[in-house]
């Protein structure tokens, strides 16, 4: 039987054709066999044309070549994990596709100019597109990257994602590290590697540059710009994916970034970033009961019910506007709180800061004893509320740590130059 | 010559811009001169392909990092050129064309289409590849020296137009990248350069009965494969002009011909080819050469290495004017930017002395037979430099390397890159097979093909000449359209109409004739079918529309009082002129007369008539 990647003629009744077996995508339903001709273009025959497959050459396995890495004493040791994402993604022959195989070595084959900066350690932890992920994820990289922070060789942790979720991950990494002796960074790609044009390459250097720095912060590293000329250093739980393709989809929200940093290792600091602490501390301890609702003209009210009939501990809304939410939900948020409920305010424009009273609306929605969450991103304050929900269940403690500032998610000035950055 | 003998045997590739929105967005496909509104920079890197190996052309580009520099438009160009949004689905008009074309060619379509990612890092693509799919196969054409087999026939999109290249930094626009294209290849059927010429130009035309391909400078690019006997293929890019087709095959011919001999000797000669590199700085430290001294004051390294079996071939004419070493230098200087080298086949000469040139040939060890070269860089460059130009010394002792090659103004070609392989092709996995089903052939109309609209043409009373000239012209469809939709005038008035009456308003009224559109001419044909004017007043109507284009044809003939007139009206105007003009009536001077009455009644009726009415005046 011919398999994929062998040398085969088919015969049909008309021509006989000489190429290698293609596999065919899984998704797809197809009557059709797929072969790479000598030019290298791939063709369809359909399957009923076909009158004989016979094999010329069996596939030959690939050899994997071993590459040796030297260790430089000069340099500091920067960890890189990866979980999968576009950034480790391949050409996937049986869904057509792309699909992470990436190894965290292949990173170093794929850009070798990130010796240049730093010896690279490097560990696959997960292999995962980032739409999968779920908190269970966010706590198995968390330990991961615990453990490689408390190696003493090591100066910074790199994580490679998947960038439609990257920015949950790193608001989550930020509050369940209270303290952190060295920098975190996420990187992803949002062009697959596999391509010259791939952002993958300078995305690379530059966080494995972020992570050599004397930063106490957990940060998003992409694009900074549609060229290929430098990347932001984003504050983890001040940014957001904004843009479905382009390669700077990832801005800072309400907040400049950090840094600029280019490929060639200079890096220009815009705004006060926290100093490593000398330790570093792990808290794992989330409540997963929490939901995150976006609010719309005609939404229905029972939407509130239904989670506090399965229990949920915790319920942030991207209201409109300053917080806003249609009038007749207020009622529904109202018994949430009374029930014990903790129901967090954001906006869904994700710009500018929410406000509990300049409308009657936001009054009568305040006095529910529902949160307003200031400027924090609907999906910051979701990944918060987790995290404060481990800590506790009084109402009262929920709101002082909702609205205090713990990890960057709150900027208390919103300058000018904030929007739009 | 005898092409037979040499074994001359050469393919063409022919590439066909479609007349329709971009192959995979919605961009209209329009080039532009006026201002960019932006411009992107981009860098590419060298990555494997399907198969897992990283195709040779691919790296020969990354040996040079540059940087890209894309220019666009705000409103015909998106974020799908600028690679920063996934591709959208296949034109499929275009692909439509493409099987007409395919058909017209007596090709097979496949069942189904798979679109490739073809790896191209010159820039001139800003994903780093070029979508291209094979969508039939197995066609020809006849010749008149016999069947030229079609082979492969591909949708394609148009790489990014090159604009300028300096200082490490390539400058594109966009507005070509993504330009719907028709590749098409045939086999090497072809056996002399006039056939090939004669292939180019059929397929050319056969093309063009789409009606929905690209017309002007640029819109069909050829290559030619050419080897020959003892030689090797070669690619020969980017030949616009096919007058130039047979030029271009003849150069090559002697180009390999000059080639294999050189090989011959080097093989003779032994030539063992080591990449031994030394410096001769010392040798030449108290040289008189400004070159030399230049170099020491900018600190260069001056590194050597020897050619062995080289002597003497360097200066070999090969192709035409060029010399081997020119050739060397042209792929030195493409791989490492580095401008030239100095050869011992022109020393003594740039102020290096006979005695400087043996003690360089004593150091370096070379025999009568060796040459050498040296660079004068910093010795990393340097050393890179001579690098590639053995391996180049290299290709030479085995034969003609396999080139693609660019054609310079002479007909004569430098090289462009190494021929690529197999291996830059694979799936744009952004895509989905695209399958050809019987429903959709089935709805593909074929084009009449040539010689069936010859035929039609001359039943409708063309000429042959006229028959042919229409059928080469760009305003084919655009003259069968408006033989349908106007049938009370004669075709013949329609075609030499549409052939010749630009020329003749730039001759006679020099005016710029590009502004006349093809509403123009359906304005003016039809105050024409109506009886409106007169034909005599076609070539003034179009001329003054040249001039104001924004103007209707109706008013033109309004503002120039050009409405046809009756003949009772033109006997009115005889009569009063003869009446004005008695003494000359009397003396019957015809040619006078006539001109009197033409100036009023010029582009109103026709001449003909006129000179017959004003006879039968005169002879009253």
């Amino acid at each position: 039987m011919a398999k994929p990647g062998d040398l085969v003629e088919i015969v049909t009744k008309n021509k006989k054709y000489v190429g290698i077996l293609m596999p065919k995508p899984e998704i797809i339903k197809s009557n059709t066999i797929v072969i790479k001709l000598d030019s290298g273009y791939n063709i369809g025959i359909e399957k009923k044309k076909i009158k004989k497959i016979k094999v010329i050459k069996k596939a030959k396995k690939g050899k994997k070549k071993n590459i040796k890495i030297k260790q430089s004493k000069k340099l500091p040791t920067v960890s890189i994990l990866s979980t999968g994402g576009t950034i480790s993604s391949k050409v996937d022959y049986k869904t057509g596709g792309t699909y992470a195989s990436l190894t965290a070595e292949d990173f170093i084959q794929l850009e070798p100019k990130i010796l240049k900066f730093a010896n690279i350690r490097a560990k696959q932890i997960e292999q995962i597109m980032s739409e999968d992920m779920t908190p269970e994820h966010w706590i198995k990289i968390a330990k991961e990257v615990y453990k490689e922070l408390n190696k003493k060789e090591v100066s910074g942790v790199v994580i490679t994602h998947g960038t439609d979720t990257m920015h949950y991950t790193a608001a989550m990494l930020s509050f369940m590290f209270p303290k952190l002796s060295k920098p975190i960074v996420l990187v992803g790609a949002q062009r697959s590697t596999d391509r010259g044009s791939s952002d993958t390459f300078m995305n690379l250097i530059c966080s494995v540059i972020a992570a050599t720095q004397k930063i106490g912060e957990v940060m998003v590293c992409m694009h900074a710009t549609t060229n290929d000329d430098f990347c932001y250093l984003h504050r983890g739980t001040k940014v957001r994916k904004m843009h479905t393709s382009r390669r700077d989809a990832f801005r800072s929200i309400n907040q400049m970034p950090i840094a600029k940093i280019w490929p060639d290792g200079r890096i220009k600091f815009l705004i006060n970033y926290k100093k490593p602490d000398k330790t570093n501390e792990l808290n794992i301890k989330i409540n997963k009961k929490v939901a995150l609702i976006y609010v719309y003209p005609g939404i229905n009210q029972n939407i509130i019910d239904y989670y506090l009939n399965k229990g949920y501990k915790g319920i942030v809304i991207a209201g409109t506007g300053l917080g806003h939410v249609p009038t007749y939900l207020i009622q529904k948020i109202k018994k949430a709180v009374k029930k014990g409920v903790a129901v967090c305010i954001t906006s869904q424009c994700f710009y500018g800061r929410t406000h509990s009273f300049v409308y009657s609306n936001l009054r009568r929605l305040s006095q529910t004893g529902a949160i307003f969450c200031e400027d924090m991103l609907p999906e910051v304050a979701y990944v918060k509320l987790m995290h404060v929900l481990g800590k506790t269940k009084k109402l009262e403690k929920i709101k002082e740590l909702m609205q205090k500032n713990i990890a960057g998610e709150i900027n208390p000035i919103i300058s000018k130059d904030m929007f739009l950055v | 010559m005898d092409y037979k003998k040499i074994g001359l045997k050469c393919g063409l590739e022919i590439h066909q811009q479609l007349d329709t929105h971009k192959l995979f967005c919605k961009c209209p496909s329009v080039l532009r001169d006026d201002t960019p509104h932006f411009e992107v920079k981009r860098k590419l890197k060298a990555v494997a392909g399907e198969m897992g190996k990283i195709d040779i052309a691919a790296i020969s580009e990354q040996a040079r990092e540059k940087i890209f520099v894309y220019e666009g438009y705000n409103d015909t160009t998106c974020l799908v050129e600028l690679d920063e949004e996934p591709p959208h689905k296949l034109n499929q008009e275009a692909l439509e064309i493409g099987l007409q074309i395919a058909l017209l060619l007596n090709m097979k379509p496949f069942d189904e289409i798979q679109i490739m990612r073809k790896t191209v890092i010159d820039g001139s693509n800003t994903s780093g590849f070029q979508r291209t799919a094979l969508i039939a196969e197995d066609g020809y054409i006849e010749t008149k020296d016999g069947k030229v087999r079609v082979n492969m026939l591909a949708l394609e999109e148009d790489s990014a137009r090159k604009i300028k290249e300096a200082y490490g930094e390539v400058r594109f626009r966009l507005d070509r990248l993504g330009i719907p294209l028709v590749e098409l290849r045939t086999e090497p059927d072809i056996f002399t350069p006039e056939q090939a010429k004669e292939a180019a130009e059929k397929i050319g035309l056969l093309m063009r009965m789409t009606g929905k391909v690209k017309r002007g400078i640029g819109t069909i690019r050829q290559d030619i494969n050419v080897s020959i006997k003892g030689g090797e293929r070669v690619e020969i890019k980017g030949v616009q002009e096919l007058n130039d087709i047979p030029k271009i095959i003849k150069l090559e011919i002697e180009r390999q011909q000059s080639l294999i001999e050189i090989s011959k000797k080097l093989k003779q000669r032994k030539a063992k080819l080591e990449k031994k590199f030394f410096s001769i700085k010392k040798i030449l430290e108290k040289s008189e050469s400004n070159l030399v001294k230049k170099a020491i004051e900018n600190e260069e390294e001056i590194i050597a290495v020897k050619l062995s079996g080289f002597a003497g071939l360097l200066k070999k004419k090969i192709q035409a004017e060029r010399y081997l070493a020119k050739d060397l230098v042209e792929y030195v200087k493409h791989f490492t930017g580095i401008k030239g080298f100095i050869h011992s086949d022109e020393l003594p000469n740039y102020g290096i002395s006979e005695n400087e040139v043996f003690q360089i040939k004593k150091f370096l060890n070379c025999k009568n037979e060796d040459a050498f070269a040296f660079v004068f860089a910093e010795k990393e460059l340097a050393e890179k430099a001579l690098s590639y130009l053995i391996d180049r010394c290299q290709q030479y002792v085995k034969g003609v390397p396999k080139d693609v090659r660019d054609v310079n103004d002479d007909c004569t070609t430098r090289f462009l890159r190494p021929m690529p392989g197999a291996a830059r092709m694979y799936p744009e996995t952004d895509e989905i097979p695209v399958p050809i089903t019987k429903e959709l052939l089935k709805k593909i109309k074929i084009p009449e093909k040539p010689e069936e609209r010859l035929a039609k043409f001359k039943k409708w009373g063309l000429s042959n000449d006229l028959a042919n000239q229409i059928l080469h012209s760009q305003d084919l469809i655009t003259f069968e359209e408006l033989v349908k939709r106007f049938k009370k005038i004669s075709p013949t008035i329609i075609a030499s109409t549409l052939l010749s009456t630009r020329d003749e308003i730039r001759k006679r009224y020099g005016i710029e004739t590009s502004p006349i559109k093809k509403r123009h001419f359906e304005e003016t044909f039809e105050l024409l079918d109506k009886g409106k004017i007169a034909k005599e007043a076609i070539v003034e109507i179009l001329a003054h529309l040249a001039a104001k284009p924004q103007m209707t044809a109706e008013e033109v003939v309004k503002k120039l009082k050009l409405q046809k007139i009756s003949i009772k009206e033109l006997r009115k105007i005889i009569n009063k002129i003869i009446d004005e003009n008695e003494e000359l009536a009397k003396n019957k001077q015809f040619k006078v007369l006539m001109g009197f009455v033409m100036r009023k009644v010029r582009g109103r009726i026709d001449g003909e008539i006129v000179a017959k009415e004003l006879k039968k005046a005169l002879e009253k």
